[in-house]
């Protein structure tokens, strides 16, 4: 006599499960429990802001209304992020380009490094972009501790069947990815936890990065809160004796960290390696913003002037960064990628520190969005 | 042989097997709903997967 298959475990059962599971999937990563505004997404906490500026590129990438009838998204880090914020290049882009049906989205995370931006690259398909801008720095070529080649954007957001340029650690690490690619849920479950948490426990919201700065001021006092008095003075002295060693006492107040960063960057980075990791990843990148779905340039980042005065090298090293263009220009060119050099857009006085340009206040926004319009025109 | 004059009434089988098997379709339902909800939860919060760095560019 045969045994009666226990209702539990009847493929009745786990099929109608599977179904479910497929219906609550798509209830919670296509819905506002996933993408709704939280308020983890602007945290100030450092150690919590990569997490939170990928679920917000991710929320763009998969949850964004149609908006303009072409869109543009930008990939790339800290760099890029603060001074290319949709409010000051939306602006920009009205200012010039008024007829034009525009679309705009930042997709930047502070600390992405080139292996970061090859992993979101994956995801643009799914944003249908008319026009892909890839904020690269030269020093995004030294892959260090201080500047890892991937950080938090890859580990939640990698996809794919295949083995991207940088092969998984671990067997657990590639079958997580083959996860991500299938199940969208699974893809997002760290997201969809912050989510959920933040609905239940809601954390008080400092608010989205601001649309505008009156002052450097205002940007200090947003930087370094009570501080910011400290560090305005601190910047205005040396506005008046424009020399390094003021820039880095400038820097000195609550900015140890960049300070410290740049300096391990210089001294750990190595040499520039035609063959090495970092232009390999560079090639997968450009083959695939190449694809010729969309118009794709890559814009080699501003440096700040002031490191001219740099004699000891502690902050960079002469002459790397045009060997580091040379290598970003042949590495993009072949795939057909426009290259922008915008090293030299910026005077001294717009920079924050020795890498970021100050958001609204440096108008960085005034040529960028220029490049954009002149990408756009070239295409159509 | 003399047939039984009250006989018992036949069970019907199927009915009989759902019953064991956990009644109507709608325990099954039920079961899976169950499953799924288990399922998405133990995915969403399952240890692990918290992905932190502390910026240190500025």
């Amino acid at each position: 006599m045969g045994r009666e298959e226990s209702p539990a475990a009847a493929p009745v059962t786990w099929g109608l499960a599977v179904l479910f599971v497929i219906a609550i999937d798509a209830g919670i990563t296509r819905s506002s429990i996933l993408w709704g505004p939280t308020a983890f997404e602007n945290t100030r906490n450092l150690s919590r802001l990569t997490f939170a500026q990928t679920y917000r590129a991710a929320r763009k990438i998969y949850a964004t209304e149609r908006g303009g009838a072409r869109r543009i998204a930008v990939l790339g880090n800290s760099r890029i992020f603060i001074p290319a914020q949709e409010p000051y290049v939306e602006r920009e882009l009205a200012r010039i380009a008024p007829a034009l049906d525009l679309s705009y989205a930042n997709l930047a995370v502070f600390g992405a490094g080139l292996g970061d931006l090859e992993v979101l690259s994956r995801h643009l398909a799914a944003y249908d972009p008319a026009l892909v801008i890839a904020a690269i720095a030269c020093d995004d070529l030294l892959a260090t501790r201080f500047n890892p080649i991937q950080n938090v954007p890859s580990q939640l957001l990698r996809i794919g069947w295949r083995d991207g340029p940088i092969p998984p650690g671990s067997v657990a690490e590639r079958i997580d990815r083959w996860g991500r690619t299938v199940w969208p849920l699974y893809r997002f479950r760290e997201f969809t936890r912050a989510a959920l948490i933040d609905r239940l426990f809601p954390e008080p919201d400092a608010g989205p990065f601001p649309a505008h700065f009156d002052s450097t001021r205002a940007l200090f006092d947003y930087m370094h809160g009570a501080r910011g008095g400290e560090a305005e003075a601190a910047y205005q002295a040396w506005r008046r004796d424009p020399t390094i060693e003021r820039f880095v006492a400038y820097l000195q107040i609550g900015s140890a960290g960049h300070l410290e960063m740049v300096r391990g960057r210089v001294r750990d980075g190595g040499l520039l390696n035609a063959n090495g990791l970092t232009v390999r990843v560079l090639d997968r990148l450009m083959t695939r913003l190449g694809n010729r779905r969309w118009k794709a340039l890559v814009l080699v980042m501003p440096e700040n002037p002031l490191l001219e005065q740099d004699v000891t090298q502690q902050y960079h090293r002469v002459g790397f960064s045009d060997r580091a263009f040379a290598l970003i220009r042949d590495t993009a060119l072949p795939h057909g990628v426009t290259v922008v050099d915008a090293r030299h857009w910026m005077p001294r006085e717009a920079f924050i520190d020795f890498d970021h340009v100050m958001p609204d206040l440096s108008g960085f926004q005034r040529p960028f969005a220029e490049e954009i319009v002149r990408a756009l025109e070239s295409q159509s | 042989m003399r047939s039984n004059p009250n006989p018992e009434p036949k069970k019907d089988l199927t009915v009989e097997t759902r019953r064991r098997r956990g009644g109507s379709c709608v325990p099954l339902i039920l079961r899976a709903l169950i499953y799924a909800v288990a399922i998405t939860a133990l995915v969403i919060f399952a240890p692990g997967g918290d992905h932190v760095f502390i910026y240190q560019g500025f």
